[in-house]
């Protein structure tokens, strides 16, 4: 059995798994229930530490704090970073675990995927410094119906990349030439390129108690205070699948309706930078090589269609799933109802 | 200006030594008295054979009291025009005269004519040395000489005390001594009226001098002010051109000159002052020959000779700077008359009909220049400009230029049909091409230019003109404005009677454009409004029966011979007319058959667009009138879609408040409006506009609630209903827009008597037509009303029925079963309500068809995949590979198979849910 390491010593940016504290849970959302709007989106930073063990690395969330409410985000930066690094050194003074691991927001139906939050600006930002970081995902609505809703995602190693070179190069990164997968001529890849699948992965999560916790819990079932109450789960009663299936089917109309803009608007972008180099190669004096023009004139970013298209996708995955689900509790209940014995 | 032209003082004088010619006349003739011709010598050249008498020994006394009578008629006249340096020299030599001629005096006294010389020259003196102001304006040598003029004439006058004593106590002595004495007399007195007239005008002359100085000043400073004195002026030009009218002696009064002078020469006037005094002064001598000219004439015989050389006279002079119109006119006038062949008559009548319309074009030029100045005012002087157009500040109508040119036309129309020898071609070629130089084309809206090879025909087309320019300029609640709609049927029956004369010359073209312009006076009144007029007065010019046949005759002339503009203006006429009546059939069979839907936009003239939309209207109106909704609103669409109906129809300016119009273009907007007795009611358009379209909508509607890109039929109603959206609270409706809205809002909720109420309490229905016409529009609008709730019921509805019984929708709807029958028949068929019929129990067996939301958004969403999957095919092949988009695109579509898939299952299952918690209910 090889000894642990902790840090961000150890090498790679792999992450197996996401083990939370219980109380990092409840915090988040007892933040999100203050709030008292789902629509609102809440953040806050996540603390903790990162463990490789037996190869497997984990990243232990031992302790969370919220950040000031977001919609005053535009006021200024440097505030709520201030407010991040005083909270830090609070944290240092009493002790706790100060050590920066990513951060959590809240969401209403996937709309953390959609372009317009900050969502993947924040957690490149993120992962470049630290990168174990994770980015929390919290579901109020969804959390109402009984089970809790709570998801880890990270950005994958190849849309870091493009991502770091797309700011690099002023924002034009995302071209359509830089997302295509490249081979060489023997058809081995060279560059995967990016996907819709290849902008979040998931990583599990696994929930943590201390044991004095553990046995308290226990200690409470064997009792019977809560009883059997412990186990049971609501979300399975839940038979109404028509409003959850309309707002889906409503947002992908939304997405779907900016794809389509989106393909429009590029489409006339890329045919104007097209021009342009046209233009500049019958004016040039000496015949421009076909990477200047492509520096001067670069096709237009794909990565708002990039974010669009995977948003869909996403909300094609939960209907998918819910259906799923829908689908065994119907037909349960169809049985149940030909057979009541 | 009673310095130089005539005012009833002056007149009065003239009329005076008139009087005196005729008694010196008779005197010279008993007497033979020579002497006295030297007294009229100087004015009239008519009295030069009187001195052509014999001749006779004149004594000594009557030699020097021959030149002593001169110099004081020289003195008299220097006294008149005010120069104390001419008079103190006459007045020396006077005195030298008297002083040689001492010998007659002690023999016979001082001459009476020496007396009232002297003591008017004191009175004279006196009142001007008095006059401080005219004082100041003399020359410095003029004032001198009045100084020493006043000494003189003490000291002189000291002589002579008991004398003047004497006269002034008794002016007019003893008559019958001799005719020396009655001499003196008559110059005395004429001399002491002239006097008078003198000091009036002298009174009148600091004044008016001033008045002008304020003109100009006002001129510089306000317009209006300006404008205001100018009507002055000119209306009193007109009131002297009235008085003229009535005597021939008179109708050369100077006013004329002035006003003249005012119309070509107000510009100037602007300038400098000097000037206009010096033209007017000029105009007073150019005054004179006419005036002895008309005096020839009246008293030659009006020969043919004579008539030819004139008229040649009058010619020259035409259109020279100086030359008044009015005099022409006056002059041609009085040739007219005169019995003289109808070749010679024609052809006067022509120049004097072509010099009135130079009149009013000069007036009308001269008016539109101050519109344009004052265009920036937005405000036209709209009365004030017909009123000189047409001379109507004259109140009688006869009186107005508008009226006599008609008379003359007529006239000229009677000589040329009594002698159909006479051609009109030779008659008035040269005039008409004078006409033509003088007629700017761009001044009338009507783009035909005149034609002048006919010219008979081309003066009616411009009295026409001239007639719908007053009508469209006037205020329609004016006095005026009534009095110019009365003088639509003198011209309609010159219309008609020109036009038959043209037809018996053969000339049919010009015959069908004659026909034209009646059909235009025409078209758009009801035959019943005819009618009713014609039970009251004799309709002139129309028909009180059998009137469609008799305008079909009118346009079939037109159809015949006219050119394609005045066919096409026909057409849209007789369509109107036809529309008017309700035949909407007949109406639009010939809308549909012209082809004019396809062309009129880029082929015609705008006024011809203007009266195609007013035709469309009308024939949206009587479809609307008999019911068919549909195709009222078809026609009514395109014209009320944009907010822009006055425009296009040309009953008002449009306030756009973005407009980017310049000046320009309103001004060309403000020619194109339609009088106002040929409006269309805009209120009663656009409420029967929306209220069709909203009973063609609200059902669809309804019925379409899901589909938020749905396609609106109407685009006005649209715009109406999100305004209303747009309110937070909606009070009760005021304007009719208002309230049209409140009753599509009930209808939407299936709500008919609401809906009804609403509606029909409209008082705008009220302008829909006769009153059976009323009637059965508000029949056929109920009517309507309650299918259409009907309808709005079934679609919103009857999700939520299993089964309807007709009964029930018959009461509830206050509807015939047959009429519901139908209605649900024809919406099961086009598949609008998924539904059978049970006729055994008479009820509706609704079919669970209905869709949910999710399916709506199902469908949509896959709709909308279905076009992005298009276009992005479309790129692919473009050559332009979008890779990512292709990628997304298929993730989408993938993942969408899969929603639709689940949606539906999810779908099908339901049914059993909802039946099991209803078994565990």
């Amino acid at each position: 059995m090889t000894e642990p390491m902790y840090g961000v010593a150890t090498a790679g940016t792999r992450l197996d798994c996401v083990q939370i504290d219980g109380l990092v849970v409840l915090k988040i959302i007892k933040h999100c229930r203050d709030e008292g709007n789902p629509s609102v989106m809440i953040s806050g930073q996540l603390l903790g530490m990162d463990i490789t063990l037996e190869g497997t690395t984990t990243l232990e969330v031992t302790s969370c704090f919220p950040m000031p409410h977001s919609s005053e985000e535009d006021q200024s930066g440097e505030e709520m970073e201030s407010y991040a690094t005083e909270m830090l050194r609070c944290m240092r003074e009493v002790n706790v675990d100060n050590n920066t691991v990513g951060w959590y927001q809240s969401s209403y139906m996937n709309s953390w995927l959609d372009p317009e939050r900050p969502t993947v600006a924040t957690q490149f930002q993120f992962q470049d410094t630290v990168p174990k970081s994770v980015c929390l995902v919290y579901d109020p609505v969804r959390t109402s119906t009984g089970s809790v809703h709570l998801k880890a995602y990270r950005l994958t190693d190849r849309f870091m990349a493009k991502y770091k070179q797309h700011l690099e190069s002023n924002e034009h990164g995302f071209t359509e030439q830089d997302i295509r997968p490249k081979f060489d001529y023997s058809g081995k890849c060279l560059d995967e390129g990016v996907t819709i699948e290849d902008i979040f992965e998931e990583v599990p999560i696994r929930i943590h108690n201390s044991t004095l916790v553990n046995a308290m819990l226990y200690d409470w079932a064997c009792e019977g205070t809560m009883g059997a109450k412990m186990h049971c789960d609501f979300e399975r009663l839940d038979l109404s699948t028509r409003p959850f299936l309309e707002k889906s089917m409503e947002l992908m109309l939304d997405g779907i309706e900016n794809l389509r803009q989106d393909q429009e608007r590029s489409e006339y972008r890329k045919r104007d930078a097209e021009r342009k180099r046209k233009d500049y190669r019958r004016n040039a004096r000496e015949e421009p090589s076909k990477d200047e023009l492509m520096k001067l004139f670069p096709d237009p970013s794909r990565l708002e269609g990039l974010l669009i298209a995977n948003q869909v996708s996403s909300y094609c995955n939960s209907v998918a799933n819910f259906s799923g689900l829908s689908f065994n509790k119907l037909y349960l209940i169809k049985e149940l109802q030909e057979n009541p014995k | 200006m009673s310095r130089f032209f005539a005012k009833p003082g002056d007149s009065s004088s003239e009329e005076e030594t008139e009087s005196e010619e005729e008694t010196s006349e008779e005197e010279s003739s008993e007497d033979e008295k020579p002497q006295q011709q030297l007294k009229k010598s100087s004015s009239f050249t008519k009295d030069a054979p009187v001195r052509k008498g014999p001749r006779k020994v004149v004594s000594q006394k009557d030699k020097r009291y021959d030149e002593m009578r001169q110099t004081v008629k020289a003195l008299q006249n220097a006294m008149k025009i005010n120069d104390w340096n001419a008079i103190a020299s006459d007045f020396q030599k006077l005195n030298q005269q008297i002083s040689k001629a001492s010998n007659l005096i002690s023999e016979s006294g001082v001459p009476k004519f020496y007396i009232s010389i002297i003591a008017k020259l004191a009175q004279v003196v006196e009142e001007t040395t008095k006059d401080k102001d005219k004082v100041k304006k003399m020359s410095k040598t003029n004032a001198k000489s009045l100084n020493a003029m006043k000494q003189n004439i003490k000291k002189n006058n000291a002589q002579y005390e008991n004398e003047i004593a004497k006269f002034l106590e008794n002016p007019v002595e003893d008559e019958g001594e001799d005719e020396d004495e009655e001499e003196d007399e008559s110059s005395e007195s004429e001399s002491e009226s002239e006097s008078e007239s003198e000091s009036e005008s002298e009174d009148e002359k600091p004044k008016k001098k001033k008045d002008d100085d304020d003109e100009e000043e006002d001129d510089d400073d306000d317009e209006d002010e300006w404008s205001s004195s100018s009507s002055d002026d000119s209306s009193s030009s007109d009131d002297a051109g009235r008085s003229g009218a009535t005597g021939i002696s008179k109708w050369m009064k100077t006013g004329d000159g002035s006003d003249s002078s005012d119309d070509d020469g107000f510009e100037k006037v602007k300038k400098k002052k000097e000037p206009k005094v010096r033209e007017t002064k000029a105009r007073k001598e150019d005054e004179d020959k006419p005036k002895d000219s008309g005096k020839k004439e009246e008293q030659m015989v009006l020969t043919e000779e004579n008539v030819k050389k004139k008229l040649e006279e009058t010619l020259a002079v035409r259109g020279k700077k100086g030359t008044s119109k009015k005099d022409q006119i006056a002059q041609l006038e009085v040739l007219a008359t005169a019995n003289i062949s109808p070749m010679m008559t024609a052809q006067v009548l022509v120049h004097l009909i072509s010099s009135q319309f130079d009149l009013i074009t000069a007036q009308f030029l001269h008016h539109q220049a101050q519109q344009r100045d004052r265009a920036g005012l937005g405000l036209l002087p709209i009365s004030f400009e017909i009123e000189n157009q047409n001379g109507s500040k004259v109140s009688s109508r006869d009186q107005c230029l508008w009226t006599k040119t008609m008379r003359n036309i007529r006239r000229l129309l009677e000589v040329l049909s009594e002698n159909p020898e006479l051609n009109e071609e030779n008659t008035g070629q040269s005039a008409a091409t004078v006409s033509r130089a003088q007629v700017p084309d761009d001044m009338f809206e009507d783009d035909e230019p005149l034609q002048v090879a006919s010219n008979l025909v081309s003066f009616v087309e411009r009295l026409d003109d001239d007639l719908y320019l007053s009508l469209r300029l006037l205020d329609n609640h004016a006095p005026e404005f009534l009095k110019r709609l009365l003088d639509i049927a003198p011209f309609l029956q010159l219309a008609e009677d020109v036009q038959t004369y043209y037809l018996k010359m053969g000339k049919k073209d010009v015959a069908a454009r004659l026909a034209m312009r009646r059909l235009e006076h025409l078209y758009y009144k009801h035959d019943s409004l005819v009618a009713k007029a014609g039970t009251i007065v004799q309709q002139h010019g129309d028909r009180v029966e059998n009137r469609a046949a008799f305008i079909e005759e009118m346009a079939m002339l037109v159809y015949q011979y006219g050119d394609d503009t005045i066919r096409t203006k026909a057409m849209l006429c007789q369509i109107y007319y036809h529309a008017l009546h309700d035949r909407f059939y007949q109406a639009r069979d010939m809308m549909l058959m012209s082809h004019l839907q396809d062309n009129i936009h880029q082929s015609y003239t705008i006024p011809t667009q203007i009266l195609f939309n007013r035709t469309m209207a009308q024939l949206g109106l009587s479809a609307f009138r008999c019911g068919l909704i549909m195709d009222a609103h078809n026609c009514f669409d395109e014209l009320c879609c944009n907010n822009r109906l006055k425009e296009l129809l040309a009953q008002g300016i449009s306030s756009q408040r973005y407009n980017d119009r310049n000046e320009t273009q309103e001004r060309a907007e403000r020619k194109r409006q339609t009088p106002y007795h040929m409006h269309i009611n805009l209120e009663l358009i656009e409420c029967c506009h929306l209220v069709g379209a909203f009973l063609l909508e609200i059902p669809k509607m309804v019925a379409m609630a899901y589909d938020s890109k749905r396609k609106w039929t109407s685009r006005a109603l649209k715009r109406v209903f999100d305004n209303s959206d747009r309110n937070p609270l909606s009070g009760p409706p005021e304007t009719t827009r208002d309230v049209i809205m409140a009753g599509a809002r009930a209808l939407e909720k299936g709500d008919w008597r609401q809906c009804e109420a609403h509606i029909l309490a409209l008082p705008v229905w009220s302008q829909i037509g006769s009153e059976e016409s009323v009637v059965k529009v508000t029949e056929m609008l109920r009517r309507k009303i309650k299918e259409e709730a009907l309808r709005t019921f079934l679609f919103a509805y009857s999700a939520f029925y299993d089964a309807l019984s007709l009964e029930q929708l018959c009461d509830m709807f206050e509807l015939e079963r047959q009429v519901v029958n139908t209605l649900v028949s024809k919406m099961i068929i086009s598949e609008e309500l998924f539904a059978s019929w049970d006729q055994p129990t008479g009820s509706i067996v609704m079919h669970k068809k209905e869709r949910s939301r999710l399916h709506h958004i199902g469908l949509q969403y896959s709709d909308l995949l279905g076009k992005l999957v298009e276009s992005n095919e479309k790129v692919m092949s473009d050559g332009m590979r979008s890779f990512v988009v292709g990628i997304s695109v298929t993730a989408a579509t993938s993942s969408s198979s899969r929603t639709r898939l689940a949606a539906a299952g999810s779908e099908g299952l339901e049914g059993n849910v909802e039946e099991e918690t209803e078994g565990l209910g």
